[in-house]
Order: structure tokens, then C-alpha cells, then sequence
């Protein structure tokens, strides 16, 4: 009887030292984390623009090394003013508590004003950045100072405004530069008009243009026309066909396509834009209806 | 010393003109917003048809004959909508004179086709006509035409046909004539002969007497010649009929049944059917040499031939694979290849005077059916479906289709249509009786 007991004693004590010693070791199932993807919700208009740029497009490299040069004759005399402000207002919570902010601020007033390029660096490991935003704080202090990449970071800090720096830039920071050079865009500036405006202008023109039907090879039927509207989106003369064609097939096409851009005005485009749609060209090509 | 001062007036000016031109070439180009339009809307081209004036009342009443003709003729085509004339704001006396195109704007109207009549001595028939675009407010054509009298109805399908290729680009189709079978009598005693109209179905004339069975009659793309098979004589054979002085002739004297025929392009043979036993092969025939050569031979009902417009190939049906399909091969019956590989039976190829399709009937789930194909039997297209459809013959411009349909019942018979390629423009056509097997003419020269 008593040894029974002690095996089963034994046998229990075994188990339960065994579970002791294997079950904290087993892993939590916990989901992994996933990170939030940020989504920006864009109008048409604004999808056009992003889309109108060009990958092989000139980097505007002169906008950035201007921009330095700015804050020179700007820290001398207006800097002092908004700095202390910026600097309070934003970073307030954090820098009250651990840091004197004051004679930071006032170090960075003195010594990024004159040579904001070389002092950057002093200006950074000095810290005011350290306390008021850590996001941008992290990276002057990890990698080195890149004189080149400090429009970027101008462009960065709608927020921080904390160094000397950065004070003066607050202005293009939330404005949009629709006329401004900038890495992508064709032609170095905004686009001309938006996809919406295109497509209710095509819309417009598909629904008043009665293409010639079939004809042997559908490319005596592209036409190129150009146009010309006034401000009250009458067309100001006649639609000039650009491409020439004896065939009757794009005798036809060209007539057609004249008539209708003449059957559709006025046209109802942004007044706004004038200057971009009082010349317009306008290709008419029906394969695709025909199967081409 | 002037020659020193020559050269650097020479140098200053070069400078100038290559700084003139680096300034040119540096100057930004105006940024010209250019979009891409690929979709239109066809619809039929409201077009205004005012009615031909004259300086008699007999010249008037030709003029509005005249202006009646081209109205059917473009409305038939379903691309035009002419406007009800009662509508019209201007009335035109001189059609010489501009018109007062707000007036035709107000309307709606996109072209407008005014013209003048005038009978001369001796039967003489002077038509002129001037189209306008009244969007672009221009003149897009005018032309004058003389012809005796009777030939009025002509002068409007030419008119037409002007009006049509101006607006389209494409060749007309109105100034041309159906050959067709006419039937008359019950169904189990009908009678067929063969028959010749205008495509608008006005000018009927009967070919044939009608004591013969006749079928499949097919024009001449360059002679006033019609082919067709007959019975006459109780045995089924090819002839040759000239519609002007109604002379017939026995293409071939063959032992066994001869069908099917068409001419070639350059109507200078005649391609067919000869029965051989339980089969049927293709054979051609010069007409001037009375020479034929044998194209396919093989045990099966090779039927159906017709030319591409070029006279390289021939599209043909058989049952050689088990039940008919379609076929081309080239104009010496080598490289014979299937083209057709649907479900169904396919018969009847004819290749379109564009070249570009080949037309046939296709019998599918107890219906028959109108379509077409490209040559190499890619895209097949059904154009239009029912009880009995057969028979398709190209418009000499390769748009348009005309088919007869047959209705079902005691009572019920062949009657003419045409559709066009899009499919949706299908109209019936005029005929004093029931109609079957129209063949096209090309265009009347």
C-alpha cells in the first residue's frame, strides 16, 4: 500500500516538475504586427498631377542650394522673433520638462544665422532637435551632415521648426507650388489640365463626332486637329487639320472630326485655365471602335 | 583695310543670326494640351435634301422625283437621317446661291444638298446638285449631270452615291441592280424566273420565261452578263444570259450536272461545280478558250466557289471533314486549308469585293444564320439569325449584305433584305412577289 503511494507520489512529483520545467519555455501566439499602411486620399485632379511627371525628369538641384542661402539675410533680422515662438508653441510638453530650452534656443539663434551650411552640424549635436522632435532629431545624428539634403529636411519640418534653421522656411511648407520646378513634373511645372477636365472635354467630343464607319485601313482615318478657343469657349476660327490625306477615307475622317468640334461648342473649361485650353490639339483616331 | 572691316561686319552678323537663333531655340514652346479621341457616337448624319429646283412646273415636279430618289437611297443606307422637309426654315430658289446656314444649323441639319433640273430639247436631261457642310459652311461637292430623260431615277442614285462617298469615304452602292429569282404561285407550284431591278427595287424586268427552274444567278463584275443555273432541258447545267438583248448560251457541254457558278473578277472565266458520282468537284472554265481544269478532287461535295478580288484565291464549302465547312485555297487549287472550325455547317462563302471578309450562311441549333468571316476564318461575326436566311451577295463597296429569308407556313415564302456590316441596319427590300438568290451588279458605268 505504501509503496504504491510512493511510486504514484514519485510519479505525480515527476510530472509536475516535467510541466514545470517544459511549459514556460512553450512561445505566446501572438499575431504579428503588422504595419498601418498610410493612405492619402487624392481628387482626380491631384492623381493627375502625380501621374503627368516624368521619371527621367531633371532633378532641380539649384532650389535646394538656394534655399540655404536663404536663411542668411532672414535669421539676421526676423529670425529672433518667430523662432521662440515656434520653438515653444510645438515642443512644449517635452522640452519644458527635460531640457532648458531657452539658451538652446538662443545658441541656435546665434550661430546657424551666419553660416547656416557648416553649423548645421553644431546646431544639430547641440540639441535642441534631441528633445523637441525625436523624428528628426534621429537622423542628423546618425548619418553624417549631407549639405544636400537639407531642402529636404526643410521640406520635412512643418512641425518641428525648432532649430534656427528650419524657422525660416515655414512659409512654402503647407502651400502648394503649382508653379515652382520640381523632380518629376514634365516640363518643370504643374500639369496643364486635369484628368477630370480631359475627360469630361472628351466625353464632350466623343459624344458629338459621328466617325466615318469601316474604311480599308482604319489609319487613313486618324486625324490631327488643332484648335483654337476663345475665352467664352467658341472656337475662334476654323479647326486646322494638321496631318494631310488625299484618300476620300480621310477626306471624310478630317470633315467629320471638323464638324464635330464645331457641333460641340462652347465648351465649358475652367476659366481659370484659359491659357492652357485656347490651343488645343485634339487626335481623332476610330480604330479602336472598328477593331483596328 | 575694307575688306577687314567687310569680314567683321560678316562675323557680327553671323553672331547675331546664331544668337537670334540660340534665342529661338531657347524659348519655351507654348505647352499645346493635346488629347486622344478614340470613341465616337455613330449616328446617322441628319442631312437636309431640299427638292431640286426647275424653271417649269414638269421641271419642278422632276426635281422633287429627283430629291425623293436620293433621300431613300441615303436613309436606305442607314447612315443618313434625312429631315423632314416641312422643317425647313430657307426656301431655295437658286442653288447657286449660299445658303443661310443658321437656318439649317437651327434645324439641326449637318449637310445640305440643293440642286436644279432643267429638261432640254431632244429628251436631254440637265441635273446639277451642290452639298454643303453647314457646320463647317462650305461646299463639299457639285456636279452636273446629262442624260435622256427616262434616266432620271439614275441621275438620283448617282447624286446619291456622290453624296454618300463624300460623306463616308466610301464608294456608293445605289446606282447598281439585283438579279434575283422571282416566285410567284403556291408553295408546290411555284414558279421561278429569273429577274432584274434597280437595288432600290424600281425597274423590274423578267429575264427568263419561267418554264424553267432557275437558280443561283451571279453578274459579271465587268460585262452586262448574268450566270445561273437552269433546268432547261431537264438537266441541270451553267448558262450565260446577256441582260441587254436576253442572248443565252451553255457554258461547257458536260456530261453530268453543272452548279453553282460564279465569273471571276476579271469576268474572263467562269468558276463551278461539276457532279461526278456521289461527288462534286470544283472546276474552271476560260471562256475564251472553252479550256476547264479541274481545282479540288477528292470524295466529297466540294461546292460553292468564289474568287477573292484579286483572282488569287478561292473560298469553297465542302464535306470533306464530315459535314461542310468552309475552305480557301489558291486560284490553281493548290494550299487548300479549312478556315471555318465554329459548331455548326457553314456554306455559301463569297469573298467581299474589299477582300476583307468572306460572307456565308451558317446552319446552327435548327437556325440559319448570316455572318462573316476574314479569309483566314478569324473573327466570325453573325449579322443576323432566323427561320431560314441564306443566299448573302456583297454591295460593290463590301458594306452591305443582301440575303433572302424565308418565312415558314403555307404562305410563307423568300423575300429580299439587306444588312450592313454593323449588323443593326436591316431593311427589307421591294419586290412585286417573292424573291430569293439576289446577286449584286457592280457599279453601272
Amino acid at each position: 500500500m505504501r509503496k504504491g503511494l510512493v511510486i504514484s507520489l514519485g510519479l505525480h512529483a515527476a510530472i509536475l516538475f516535467w510541466s514545470v520545467a517544459v511549459f514556460p519555455a512553450a512561445r505566446d501566439l501572438n499575431a504579428p504586427k503588422i504595419q498601418p499602411v498610410p493612405v492619402d486620399i487624392v481628387s482626380a485632379t491631384e492623381f493627375t498631377k502625380i501621374k503627368a511627371g516624368k521619371r527621367d525628369a531633371k532633378e532641380v538641384k539649384p532650389a535646394a542650394s538656394k534655399k540655404p542661402d536663404k536663411p542668411k539675410p532672414v535669421a539676421k533680422k526676423k529670425t529672433p522673433k518667430p523662432k521662440p515662438k515656434k520653438a515653444k508653441a510645438a515642443p512644449k510638453k517635452k522640452v519644458a520638462k527635460k531640457a532648458e530650452p531657452a539658451p538652446k534656443v538662443k545658441k541656435a539663434k546665434a550661430k546657424p544665422a551666419p553660416k547656416p551650411k557648416p553649423k548645421k552640424k553644431v546646431a544639430a549635436k547641440k540639441s535642441p532637435k534631441k528633445k523637441t522632435s525625436p523624428t528628426i532629431e534621429r537622423k542628423p545624428k546618425k548619418n553624417s551632415f549631407d549639405a544636400d539634403r537639407i531642402a529636404a529636411l526643410l521640406d520635412k519640418a512643418p512641425d518641428g521648426g525648432s532649430t534656427a534653421s528650419l524657422a525660416p522656411v515655414k512659409k512654402p511648407a503647407n502651400k502648394p507650388k503649382p508653379n515652382k520646378p520640381s523632380r518629376g513634373v514634365a516640363a518643370g511645372r504643374d500639369v496643364t489640365m486635369s484628368l477630370s477636365e480631359i475627360d469630361a472635354l472628351r466625353a464632350r467630343i466623343s459624344q458629338c463626332w459621328n466617325p466615318p464607319t469601316g474604311g480599308l485601313g482604319a489609319d487613313a482615318l486618324k486625324v490631327k486637329l488643332r484648335l483654337r478657343l476663345g475665352r467664352d469657349g467658341m472656337l475662334s476660327g476654323r479647326p486646322e487639320v494638321v496631318n494631310k490625306g488625299a484618300s476620300p477615307f480621310f477626306v471624310a475622317a478630317a470633315d467629320s472630326a471638323v464638324r464635330a468640334v464645331m457641333l460641340c461648342q462652347p465648351y465649358q473649361l475652367p476659366a481659370a485655365k484659359y491659357a492652357l485650353w485656347r490651343d488645343m490639339i485634339l487626335n481623332f483616331d476610330p480604330r479602336e471602335m472598328f477593331g483596328g | 583695310m575694307t575688306h577687314i572691316t567687310r569680314d567683321i561686319h560678316l562675323c557680327c552678323l553671323q553672331l547675331l543670326l546664331c544668337a537670334a537663333l540660340l534665342i529661338c531655340a531657347a524659348a519655351p514652346a507654348a505647352a499645346v494640351v493635346e488629347i486622344d479621341i478614340t470613341r465616337g457616337t455613330p449616328k446617322p448624319v441628319p442631312i437636309a435634301i431640299t427638292q431640286f429646283g426647275g424653271s417649269s412646273p414638269g421641271d419642278q415636279k422632276l426635281g422633287a422625283d429627283i430629291a425623293g430618289v436620293i433621300g431613300a437611297d441615303l436613309a436606305g443606307s442607314g447612315l443618313f437621317a434625312p429631315i423632314d422637309p416641312r422643317a425647313f426654315i430657307e426656301r431655295i430658289a437658286d442653288p447657286g446661291r449660299t445658303p443661310r446656314f443658321a437656318d439649317w444649323r437651327a434645324i439641326n441639319a449637318q449637310a445640305l444638298v440643293v440642286g436644279r433640273v432643267t429638261q432640254e430639247t431632244g429628251g436631254r436631261l440637265r441635273a446639277e446638285f451642290r452639298l454643303w457642310d453647314i457646320l463647317a459652311g462650305k461646299q463639299l461637292a457639285g456636279q452636273q449631270f446629262h442624260t435622256r430623260a427616262k434616266n432620271w431615277r439614275r441621275v438620283g442614285h448617282i447624286i446619291a452615291d456622290a453624296i454618300y462617298q463624300r460623306l463616308t469615304g466610301e464608294k456608293g452602292y445605289f446606282d447598281t441592280r439585283i438579279v434575283f429569282v422571282d416566285e410567284r404561285g403556291s408553295k408546290n407550284a411555284r414558279v421561278k424566273r429569273l429577274a432584274i431591278m434597280d437595288q432600290d427595287g424600281h425597274n423590274i424586268r423578267m429575264l427568263t420565261s419561267g418554264k424553267a427552274l432557275v437558280l443561283t444567278p451571279r453578274f459579271s463584275p465587268t460585262s452586262q452578263e448574268i450566270t445561273y443555273m437552269s433546268y432547261e432541258g431537264g438537266r441541270p447545267r451553267v448558262y450565260l444570259l446577256n441582260i441587254e438583248t436576253l442572248q443565252k448560251e451553255l457554258v461547257g457541254n458536260f456530261p453530268n450536272m453543272t452548279f453553282s457558278p460564279r465569273f471571276s473578277p476579271d469576268g474572263q472565266s467562269i468558276v463551278m461545280s461539276l457532279q461526278q458520282g456521289g461527288d462534286s468537284n470544283i472546276y474552271v472554265m476560260d471562256l475564251r478558250t472553252r479550256r476547264t481544269r479541274r481545282l479540288t478532287n477528292g470524295p466529297a461535295i466540294d461546292t460553292g466557289p468564289s474568287f477573292s478580288p484579286d483572282g488569287r484565291r478561292i473560298a469553297f464549302e465542302s464535306d470533306r471533314s464530315g459535314n461542310q465547312q468552309l475552305y480557301v485555297m489558291n486560284a490553281d487549287g493548290s494550299a487548300q486549308k479549312r478556315i471555318s472550325h465554329g459548331q455548326g455547317r457553314y456554306s455559301t462563302p463569297v469573298w467581299s469585293p474589299r477582300g476583307d471578309l468572306v460572307a456565308f450562311t451558317k446552319k446552327m441549333g435548327g437556325q440559319f444564320l448570316i455572318g462573316v468571316m476574314a479569309p483566314d476564318g478569324s473573327g466570325e461575326r453573325i449579322l443576323t439569325e432566323g427561320y431560314h436566311n441564306e443566299g448573302p451577295t456583297w454591295a460593290p463597296n463590301g458594306r452591305v449584305l443582301m440575303f433572302f429569308r424565308e418565312t415558314p407556313g403555307g404562305n410563307g415564302g423568300p423575300r429580299l433584305y439587306t444588312i450592313d456590316l454593323t449588323g443593326y441596319n436591316e431593311r427589307a427590300v421591294a419586290t412585286p412577289s417573292f424573291g430569293s438568290d439576289p446577286a449584286w451588279s457592280p457599279l453601272i458605268n
